[in-house]
């Protein structure tokens, strides 16, 4: 079950790296919470034991994370604050968790995980080493919304600048007559959020070598590029707007298997974010709207996934048409479908199936793991997306 | 630079301070105040360890006013135009650097209420029967925008604290001088380090009449 992440402190490799070797020092492969993966002062065991990126500062005699606002405060590591203080409310955390995840690092169990394989290799070597970087180009490119920007970039042909990369819930605007008023509901992306998302990937690029940021020297060694990447990946703020593409030209040419999809509960926005000013209304006919913009971002996505595996395109006019007999599932406003659906396609991308299109045919790029995109779909609408799938 | 360390066995005190921030406006009304320790310089210019002032200072004077036995104010020029490049760099660092020089209470970051999502305002002062709203500005073309914010905030509290009036402080930190303009005091920077460094003024009706 993966989430897109959009929290900057997951951006550092280094940390994670460090976060899951504390993990491994303290839980081995028992399950963890989501809690556990807290810096705890009352605890044997902290981040802080497997760190290499604290400071000592010549003012005080111990050393701190070098990333917090206050290098004193009781919440001790920006990546995943602390029991004792959590100025982000778990926010952090949580994000620290999916990225895990979303690398194969970790597997969700029941309220927390559990390391994997994958994860306990990542962590056997040192971050530095030249395994490190290949398992982490793996991981990374079975995370889908990863992978959705790699071919984002990979399509394009010079240097590219981080705001022409656009990574997030589609932005649909579509209205709903409440009381002789049109609500619009929100079900895309803020701009901020998108940012957010797109500045962690793009990190998560040049730590893997698939960009190399303006104005950085190429590393000398590329086998381990992370490493020599790591001035750049480690500094506070990540300035550098222009980016030169690395990402290899064979890399679509064979369907990339992506284990770590967005899954069917993570084909909308936490619907929780939506509290500012005058959005009550909004919130409220966005939540009674929310199961169909999930279930009709999830028959996107699984429809051009059940395709992929058969070598088949994926007729969009014919689906949509289909997909429209069920207006309970599928449908806000009939009148509206055609437009909300052609906009609702960049969800394909961000859960990491992009695709080419030739007028109405849809071809998927890549293959995602089925069973993970489908975990927590209702097992009645994937019926009933079978049926539609075969009969186009 | 204009701060230099007294060689004492105190020194080593002067790493780290306390201030307010992150509370309730009420709690912080009502002095239900839990201070959290700092590092009292933001260049990391003590060195505790060779008891000195590195040359990372820019003399904004927290040490030496909340440690005024191991830190020493010398004849000299005050680097403004590195504090301030500092504040290109740290706008908020403003906040805590008046609210430690102050002798009122003062907490940063103070939650408030607001519409659906919590307010912050960046800085209170509170005198006896006075709250002061403090909110900085790089350039005077900004005022508006910031007073509008900062009577948001007002609208949405001066009910529930009707004993206290509040008074709102924009500080310019380019503007050439200070004045009053819809109700709000505008205080430069440059001033108010003048008052603050050179006049030993330390009260906030003493710095924005």
């Amino acid at each position: 079950m993966s989430y897109l992440i959009n929290r900057n402190p997951s951006g550092r490799i280094i940390c994670l790296h460090s976060l899951l070797r504390y993990l491994y020092n303290k839980f081995k492969t028992e399950p963890f919470t989501l809690t556990d993966l807290k810096y705890d002062s009352q605890s044997k065991f902290n981040i802080h034991q497997t760190c290499p990126l604290l400071v000592k500062l010549s003012s005080i005699s111990f050393k701190v994370c070098p990333y917090l606002e206050n290098p004193l405060s009781d919440a001790k590591c920006y990546l995943t604050q602390s029991v004792q203080e959590d100025t982000q409310k778990s926010k952090s955390v949580s994000d620290a968790f999916n990225a895990l995840e979303g690398m194969e690092f970790i597997r969700r169990v029941d309220k927390g995980g559990v390391i994997t394989k994958e994860g306990i290799d990542f962590i056997s070597d040192e971050f530095e080493s030249e395994n490190t970087l290949k398992r982490l180009q793996s991981g990374m490119l079975s995370y889908g919304p990863f992978v959705g920007l790699i071919h984002e970039i990979s399509n394009k042909t010079r240097d590219i600048y981080r705001s022409e990369i656009e990574l997030g819930y589609p932005i649909t605007n579509e209205k709903v007559e409440v009381g002789g008023r049109k609500i619009t509901l929100s079900t895309g992306s803020q701009q901020d959020t998108i940012t957010r998302t797109r500045s962690v990937l793009f990190i998560w690029a040049t730590t893997s070598g698939f960009l190399l940021p303006e104005s950085i020297k190429e590393p000398s060694n590329p086998s381990v590029w992370h490493a020599e990447m790591l001035p750049y990946t480690e500094s506070k703020k990540w300035t550098i707007n222009k980016f030169n593409i690395r990402v290899p030209k064979m890399l679509f040419s064979k369907k990339l298997f992506v284990k770590n999809p967005l899954s069917y509960n993570a084909m909308t926005k936490s619907t929780k974010a939506l509290r500012e000013r005058n959005q009550e209304e909004e919130r409220t006919i966005t939540l009674k709207y929310e199961p169909i913009i999930t279930n009709r971002r999830f028959a996107l996505v699984y429809g051009l996934a059940k395709k992929s595996e058969k070598n088949q395109t994926l007729n969009f006019s014919g689906y949509l048409k289909e997909l429209s007999k069920y207006p309970e599932l599928f449908v806000v406003n009939q009148k509206d479908f055609e437009r909300a659906m052609e906009i609702e396609l960049g969800i394909c991308s961000v859960c990491g199936i992009p695709f080419t299109r030739d007028k109405f045919d849809l071809t998927p790029l890549t293959l995602l793991d089925i069973k993970e995109l489908s975990s927590g779909a209702p097992l009645s609408l994937i019926k009933i997306l079978d049926q539609i799938i075969m009969k186009i | 630079m204009i701060f230099k360390a007294i060689n004492n066995k105190e020194f080593e005190k002067v790493a780290t301070c306390y201030i307010a921030e992150h509370i309730e406006l009420k709690d912080f009304i009502n002095e239900k105040i839990t201070e959290k320790q700092i590092l009292t310089c933001p260049t990391n210019a003590i060195d505790t360890e060779n008891r000195e002032i590195t040359k990372e200072c820019i003399d904004c004077g927290i040490c030496w006013i909340k440690y005024p036995s191991s830190v020493n104010k010398i004849k000299g020029v005050p680097s403004l135009s590195i504090f301030k490049a500092y504040l290109k760099k740290d706008k908020m660092f403003i906040y805590r650097w008046l609210a430690l020089c102050i002798e009122d209470l003062a907490g940063i970051n103070i939650k408030s209420k607001g519409f659906s999502r919590v307010k912050r305002i960046p800085l209170v002062v509170k005198t006896r029967n006075q709250l002061y709203f403090v909110k900085s500005i790089y350039d005077i073309a900004d005022f508006e925008k910031a007073d509008y914010e900062l009577d948001d905030i007002i609208q949405l509290i001066q009910e529930d604290f009707q004993k206290y009036q509040i008074k709102k402080i924009i500080v310019v930190i380019n503007g050439v001088s200070s004045k009053m303009r819809n109700k709000s005091s505008i205080i430069t920077f440059d001033e108010l380090y003048d008052k603050i460094i050179n006049q030993n003024k330390r009260k906030i009706m003493e710095l924005v009449g």
